[in-house]
């Protein structure tokens, strides 16, 4: 088990006092940024103590009820609610050198083959699905086929590298890959929040739909009850893997309720009266009264998440297509700090650079950038020709969030003569208009922390199905395949750190601040641990 | 009268049959379809699993065709499944139909109660200090939107003193009591709106009755206040009074949309409202043409009630 190109792709198996260590320094470092650190490196002696029995309660994220239990079809990201599991996890070591490490779940360990076109997993035994099937080799196969072949699968993108998966050995799999791909690891891990395993024979037994209602996987929960508009509960899963600190199989808590709480003002009262163990999803402009608050704790750990707020300015047609210095002028109109200061709350991070935020592998904040100007653009307005000015349409999706900072968009762009109509549309409305080829100058939407900077691809490429604003760029597309192929972190990084100077002469995106992921919980919930774009609640309990 | 009724019943059939092109042409004309909503914006580039789930859905069939599968099914009772979840609409349906009713039926029930009474009192003192307390707090019930109400009182009820859920819904046979303390909140809210504009319209109703020959009479042939505002005052006043909660429960249906999505309460309205953004198609018409029906149906009720009410109204 060694092969050490990267980080991110180096196999291991941490001993759980090197972890503990690692959750320390990593907790402290969260400290020092400011942010609350989670218990998982502080709480070692606490953890010893560590009560059992009680019901977790906490919200469904997005206050919107999910299609299906079945992960690999539903459309929420990390729709997995205790039930399912990845077969690795994928966590953050170093924010500022972009270091990532992948740690056993379902897999204990894992190999590359020297040519790096194939990964061979050893999986974890001793594991069954809730209904009392096998984690086996041929259980993890059947889900790699569902994942990849399913045309209603939303893990289809994170496994679209995988050529076909064997069957080595009952417990061995073996991940054969069209073209090598640095990005594997974290595509199937947790961190895509996507690839979670369900049990083959409860699928087979009851049928797409039914499994859907009745789902069946191998986490710390097996599904009870599915009240629809109102919660999906879970109860303690009698034989599940891992084990607590007093040496007996996890979970600590009897039950799990995931409710469905539109309105957060309703969700935060909840939680405020106790009625709730853990809320996440919280607005920036809820934090100062959640820290302000004895009886919760703001969790907020790197890399679980968050998002940016992307402008995009059409690069096919419309006053900005075909026109670079209207969009030049157009972006040195933006100002990012304005922005952040409006609606950051002193949370985000400004981001100069789109998608790529700190710990992001190839991020550099030395790259060029647009940095605001009102005479700059103003300069460049009369070298495109327009000094009388020209009229865009900015179309957003309704959401307060976005339609504030259409407005304050509106100002800084109508200041320099781009005078902007805003429009806005509900969310599927707004998906129709601009995947319909309806004509549209700028669009607003959320960018992901990407856990893997391949990931991108889907808001970069040419035909990636996140591109709202037909933005392309030949030497771009080239770029990504390119760095998904090469497995050395430096290389990689140099080789995205073209592909953001492409995006900075093209002229097209622009992100102001990244937003992290916020949640508040009550002080009595302990044992809470983060990976990267999730949050691991396995070990939580109540200290109650 | 039984004639009458099934009169009335024939006369319904064809307005159903144009509300059930409405139901369906209005969701129809909702930009976007089921498939989109369900990718959302992360998915719905992937051509390939948008018409996936385009033809899994019937959505690729021409218009008329699709409505007149859809009526033909409806006429024998098969709303179809949810295009969101595939859950049998009808089951949706029932599932969420005891929480409206349950809040609906109470909601409207503690509105009369109060409201009644207290209208009465006013007409019947005009003019006087608790006249005005009662406009008072009336208008001052009017003049507050109920969604902010709802959050003052769970601000008040949760949050302070913990004394109620701000959240969720326990079936009645389930735990009564648990039942009325998810309620109580959400009823007092969606009752206070109705309550304030019933108690105006009460007033009016009294104050115009209180003005009539037969009450002058009553009072000079000696008869005792009570007798007079009780049996001859109060019998007239309500058939306006009557009138006007009918028309109410069609407001109180709009209510519960609002109210439902501040409390969680996994109601009609919020299925309504789930439907609209993720265009379930087939659980939205069932709900716009169940809510329709709902109204033709009590606006018959309505008229019923006026001959029980006033033997001068005959059914012909």
């Amino acid at each position: 088990m060694s092969s050490s190109r990267n980080a991110a792709n180096q196999p291991f198996r941490l001993s759980r006092r090197a972890f503990l260590a690692l959750s320390a320094a990593r907790a402290s470092g969260i400290a020092a940024a400011g942010a609350m650190p989670l218990r998982a490196g502080t709480t070692r002696a606490a953890q010893q103590s560590a009560k059992r029995g009680g019901t977790f309660h906490t919200t469904i994220s997005g206050g919107s009820e999910p299609q299906t239990l079945n992960p690999t079809l539903a459309s929420a990201p990390n729709s997995n609610y205790l039930m399912f599991e990845p077969l690795i996890r994928y966590k953050l070591v170093d924010q500022a050198t972009s270091t990532y490490q992948a740690q056993p779940a379902l897999a204990e360990s894992w190999q590359w083959a020297p040519d790096n076109l194939s990964i061979t997993f050893q999986l974890r035994s001793g594991v069954t699905f809730h209904d009392g099937s096998a984690w086996n080799a041929d259980a993890a196969k059947w889900n790699f086929d569902l994942m990849m072949t399913n045309p209603k699968s939303f893990a289809k993108s994170f496994v679209t590298g995988i050529d076909h998966v064997e069957v080595v050995d009952p417990m061995q799999i073996r991940i054969v890959l069209s073209a090598p791909n640095a990005a594997l690891l974290a595509n199937i891990s947790d961190a895509s929040a996507r690839v979670y395993f369900i049990s083959p024979t409860q699928y087979q037994t009851l049928g797409e739909e039914a499994f859907g209602e009745q789902p069946s996987g191998t986490g710390p929960m097996q599904f009870d009850s599915w009240v629809k508009g109102s919660m999906i509960t879970g109860r303690r899963f009698g034989g599940y893997w891992d084990k607590g600190v007093d040496g007996q199989p996890l979970p600590y808590v009897d039950a799990s309720e995931y409710r469905l709480i539109p309105q957060t003002a309703t969700a935060q009262a909840e939680l405020r009266a106790g009625n709730l163990d853990f809320l996440p999803g919280l607005d920036p402009q809820d934090v100062a009264g959640i820290k302000a608050n004895s009886d919760l704790t703001f969790v907020s750990p790197p890399a679980t998440g968050g998002f940016s707020v992307c402008l995009g300015l059409n690069q096919q047609q419309g006053a900005f297509g075909q026109n670079p210095k209207l969009r030049q002028a157009a972006l040195t109109a933006f100002n990012r700090d304005a922005i952040l200061k409006t609606f950051g709350f002193g949370l985000g991070t400004v981001a100069p650079h789109p998608y790529w935020t700190e710990g992001v592998i190839g991020y550099d904040a030395s790259l060029p950038t647009y940095n605001y100007n009102e005479d700059a653009a103003k300069q460049l307005m009369s070298d495109a020709g327009l000094a009388d000015g020209v009229d865009v349409t900015l179309t957003v999706i309704q959401r307060p969030l976005e339609q504030q900072q259409a407005e304050v968009i509106k100002q800084m762009w109508d200041t320099v003569g781009i005078r902007t109509t805003i429009e806005v549309l509900e969310r599927t409305a707004w998906i129709d208009k601009l995947t319909s080829g309806g004509s549209f100058d700028a669009a607003f939407w959320r960018g992901i922390f990407p856990a893997d900077p391949d990931q991108l691809s889907q808001f970069l490429s040419t035909d990636g199905v996140s591109n709202w604003s037909s933005y392309s760029d030949p030497q771009v597309d080239q770029l990504m395949i390119q760095a998904r192929s090469v497995l050395d972190v430096g290389q990689r990084a140099a080789l995205y750190g073209q592909v953001q100077q492409l995006v900075y002469q093209d002229a097209c995106l622009a992100t102001a601040y990244y937003a992290p992921d916020m949640s508040a919980a009550r002080s009595w919930l302990q044992g809470l641990d983060s990976d990267v774009n999730t949050l691991w609640t396995t070990g939580v309990w109540l200290d109650k | 009268m039984g004639n009458y009724i099934a009169r009335r019943l024939m006369q319904l059939v064809p307005v159903v049959f144009i509300l059930t092109v409405i139901a369906f042409g209005v969701t129809m004309l909702l930009p976007g379809d089921p498939a989109l909503a369900i990718l959302g914006v992360q998915g719905a580039g992937d051509q390939e699993a948008y018409q996936a789930l385009r033809n899994e859905l019937g959505l690729n069939r021409p218009l008329p065709l699709q409505y007149l599968t859809w009526l033909g099914n409806v006429v024998t009772g098969d709303f179809g499944e949810s295009a969101f979840n595939h859950q049998p609409v009808l089951d949706a349906l029932g599932q969420r139909l005891p929480v409206t009713l349950e809040l609906g039926l109470l909601s409207m029930a503690l509105s009369i109660v109060i409201s009644v009474p207290l209208g009465m009192l006013a007409a019947v003192r005009a003019n006087s200090l608790t006249d005005l307390m009662v406009s008072i707090v009336s208008f001052a019930g009017l003049a507050m939107p109920s969604f902010w109400l709802a959050i003052l009182a769970i601000y008040l009820f949760t949050d302070r003193l913990g004394w109620l859920p701000a959240s969720g819904y326990v079936p009645f046979t389930q735990d009564p009591v648990a039942n009325l303390q998810h309620i109580l909140l959400p009823v007092v809210i969606l009752g206070a709106e109705a309550t304030a504009g019933l108690v105006r319209q009460v007033r009016a109703a009294m104050l115009e009755v209180l003005g009539q020959d037969y009450v002058r009479t009553g009072r000079a042939k000696g008869l005792h206040e009570v007798r007079v505002i009780g049996e001859h005052a109060f019998r007239n006043a309500l058939i306006p009074v009557v009138t006007l909660i009918g028309l109410r429960v069609a407001r109180l249906l709009g209510g519960t949309v609002v109210i439902e999505n501040v409390f969680a309460l996994p109601g009609i309205g919020r299925l309504a409202v789930d439907s609209i953004f993720n265009r379930d198609f087939p659980v939205l018409q069932a709900i716009v043409l169940m809510m329709a029906v709902a109204v033709l149906l009590f606006n018959l009720l309505v008229d019923l009630l006026y001959g029980i009410l006033d033997p001068r109204v005959r059914y012909t």
